[in-house]
């Protein structure tokens, strides 16, 4: 099977990996599915529906899962180059940092901390010019849409 | 007539002119920066049209979508990136143009086509939309569950790729739409405790997730971008008499080709372009230009794309079923909005209706008077820098999937959709098939349970009437042919026609215009 895997191209094994992860769900989904209730086909029930999508999904993995040992993709690099990989890496923990601060800080801080943080990241030299583009983006996006536009976020401690 | 007239008095008041403006402007905003795209893009301003009028947040929803396909061909001609999978025809033609000296050419005879097409889409809407909303008022489950299932399959085959490029993420797709309270029983389904979870999973953070924050990511990734923007002087705005005279008739042309696949699932706006290059490659008296900055390569496909888009409103708007990721994020606005779009849209809400066609139509006028004028707005756009650009993107990322209903598990179903994105994208799986289906979802299940319930659980109803016989028929045809072909042939196709991947689209064409 490790055999099977290392020959194939590296498009081919990660469809492959992705069609097992796709089937392992959809097992999961349609025993779930099962189980919330079928009813009969005449008077169906909440689980019906997704039983019948869950089978389905279950074949199109298989499928997909055969088509990766198979097929001839589009060449494409899928390694992300070792150069970005740090910024890459960096900007999505910044990102989940981000979700995860907003329920404690608040908007303003949150958004003004992510931008000085992924401007700094993303090659700004200077660190005044990382402050003022940093906390622009973070305190005038979120007073565009908590203000003008009404829509209602987080506010941190300071009520903010 | 009548309703074209009617949706012109809805739509000339200074509610709808100005959501046509914003919406026009956003989108077009949307189409040049790299990283949104028009789904994420639409998806965003969705919670932003809620204290909207029915008929305003519809009409910017359109003209977002407008907008952000001629801002995808400006990116195509002043850089030749193309911003959306439609524009990519753009690159060929346009592109050269530009290098010529005709970029600011090239930027009007694209919005002069867009103005010509939402004309003849606008006649051909009033002809076909109360068609189809009479025929269709005649329709039964079966015949429901055949559209809106069997235009998914056709779609999630068409989104180029494999075969289960489009189908394994369609399955995703409908999965995540079961997710939440069951509408008939109010059971509630694979919610895992969560109260907030049994409100479904929105179409906001998914479409954000595996458009926009994923495309963040590979925007890092890769090093080439921001390459050299070409900038047009607004003198040079003016097409010559000849580019005038040649750009008339691959303008019709185009036209009536966008209609046409408009009404038909698949990624209308990029086929039509295709389909539009095609045409102009085999009847144009210049067909030997072209690929060397030919206008009539620019003039007919981008016609093509906003044609498309406006015969893609059929659908959605007479039988409440859309065939692109854009669309179904204006039915879920319009869900939101407590109409339910289908046949009786028409006859019930016939302002909404009418004002929305018109609105586009307006929007593309809008188009026209406002964008080339603000062309030196989106050249210096193009060139901001991504340490401020991409931030910026993350940020109301954020903020529109929580303020979509202030719930922190939107900000976390964002986050995992963006993932899973990436990671989908990365192996070439197409994401358009993922948004229709987990916006369809609810709709192919209720006329399935429906179907059941009529026919005392028999099967074969769902094949019992002309109509879904002959869909699913076609149907078959489509996915059967196309799956044994691939394995078959292994793979080796070499036939114009869009991917999915733009920048091999992008080779094909060039290739074939190469050849020809």
């Amino acid at each position: 099977m490790l055999g099977v895997l290392q020959r194939l191209p590296a498009k081919n094994r990660g469809r492959l990996i992705i069609a097992g992860i796709g089937l392992l769900v959809a097992v999961d989904y349609t025993v779930a599915s099962y189980k919330i209730g079928l009813g009969t086909l005449a008077n169906t029930k909440a689980g019906m529906f997704p039983f019948f999508a869950g089978l389905v999904w279950i074949v199109i993995s298989i499928l997909t899962g055969v088509e990766a040992l198979n097929h001839k993709y589009a060449d494409g690099s899928i390694a992300t180059p070792r150069d970005r990989l740090r910024v890459v890496l960096l900007f999505a923990l910044a990102v989940v940092a981000m979700t995860v601060l907003l329920a404690f800080l608040g908007q303003y801080i949150t958004a003004s901390l992510f931008g000085v943080v992924t401007v700094r990241l993303l090659g700004e030299k200077s660190w005044i010019k990382t402050f003022v583009y940093g906390v622009g983006i973070g305190v005038v996006l979120s007073y565009l849409f908590m203000g003008p536009l009404g829509v209602i976020l987080p506010t941190g401690p300071f009520g903010w | 007539m009548h309703g074209v007239l009617e949706g012109f008095q809805t739509a000339i008041s200074p509610q709808l002119l100005l959501a046509a403006f914003i919406g026009c402007f956003a989108g077009t905003l949307v189409g040049v920066l790299p990283g949104i795209g028009s789904t994420a893009g639409a998806a965003l301003v969705v919670p932003l049209t809620y204290t909207l009028s029915p008929t305003a947040s519809l009409t910017m929803i359109a003209s977002i979508y407008a907008g952000s396909m001629y801002g995808g061909s400006t990116t195509s001609v002043l850089m030749n990136m193309p911003g959306e999978a439609s524009s990519v025809v753009a690159t060929i033609d346009g592109y050269q143009m530009a290098r010529k000296g005709r970029a600011g050419a090239a930027l009007s005879v694209m919005a002069v086509g867009s103005f010509i097409a939402g004309t003849v889409g606008l006649i051909l809407v009033s002809g076909f939309a109360p068609l189809f909303a009479n025929v269709s008022l005649k329709f039964g489950p079966q015949d429901y569950f055949a559209l809106a299932a069997g235009g998914l399959v056709v779609l999630a085959r068409m989104s180029g790729g494999s075969a289960m490029s489009g189908l394994f993420p369609m399955m995703i797709g409908i999965a995540l739409a079961t997710v939440g309270q069951d509408a008939i029983s109010g059971t509630n389904r694979f919610t895992f405790g969560h109260y907030q979870m049994a409100l479904g999973i929105d179409l906001v953070p998914v479409a954000v997730g595996v458009y926009g924050l994923s495309e963040l990511i590979f925007l890092l990734e890769d090093k080439t971008t921001g390459g050299k923007v070409i900038a047009p002087k607004m003198r040079e705005l003016w097409p010559t008499r000849q580019e005038w005279r040649r750009s008339f008739a691959p303008w019709f042309r185009g036209s009536f080709i966008g209609f046409i696949f408009g009404l038909l699932p698949g990624p209308s706006g990029t086929l039509s372009s295709f389909a539009s290059y095609r045409m102009e490659r085999a009847v144009s008296k210049h067909r030997d230009e072209l690929g060397t900055g030919a206008v009539e390569g620019i003039a007919g496909p981008e016609a093509a794309n906003n044609s498309a888009a406006i015969g893609a409103l059929v659908p959605v708007m007479s039988l409440g079923v859309p065939f692109s990721a854009t669309l179904a994020v204006m039915i879920s606005a319009m869900i939101a909005q407590g109409i339910t779009p289908g046949p009786l849209l028409v006859t019930q809400h016939p302002d909404v209706f009418w004002g929305v066609v018109v609105a586009m139509y307006i929007g593309n006028v809008m188009l026209l008077v406002l964008n080339l004028p603000l062309v030196g707005i989106w050249v210096s756009i193009l060139r901001l820098p991504q340490r401020v650009l991409l931030p910026c993107i993350a940020v109301v990322s954020v903020i529109g999937a929580y303020g979509l209903r202030e719930s922190y598990i939107d900000v976390y179903v964002l986050l995992a959709c963006g993932v899973m994105g990436y990671v989908l994208r990365k192996f070439d799986f197409s994401m358009a098939s993922l948004v229709v289906g987990l916006v369809l979802g609810p709709l192919i299940e209720k006329n399935f349970r429906e179907g059941l319930t009529l026919s005392h659980g028999s099967m074969s109803y769902f094949v019992s009437s002309p109509f879904s016989l002959v869909v699913w028929i076609v149907v078959a045809l489509l996915v059967f042919w196309k799956l044994f072909s691939r394995f078959f042939r292994k793979g080796k196709g070499t036939s114009i026609g869009p991917t999915g991947d733009v920048e091999r689209d992008a080779e094909i064409i060039e290739a074939a215009a190469a050849d020809s």
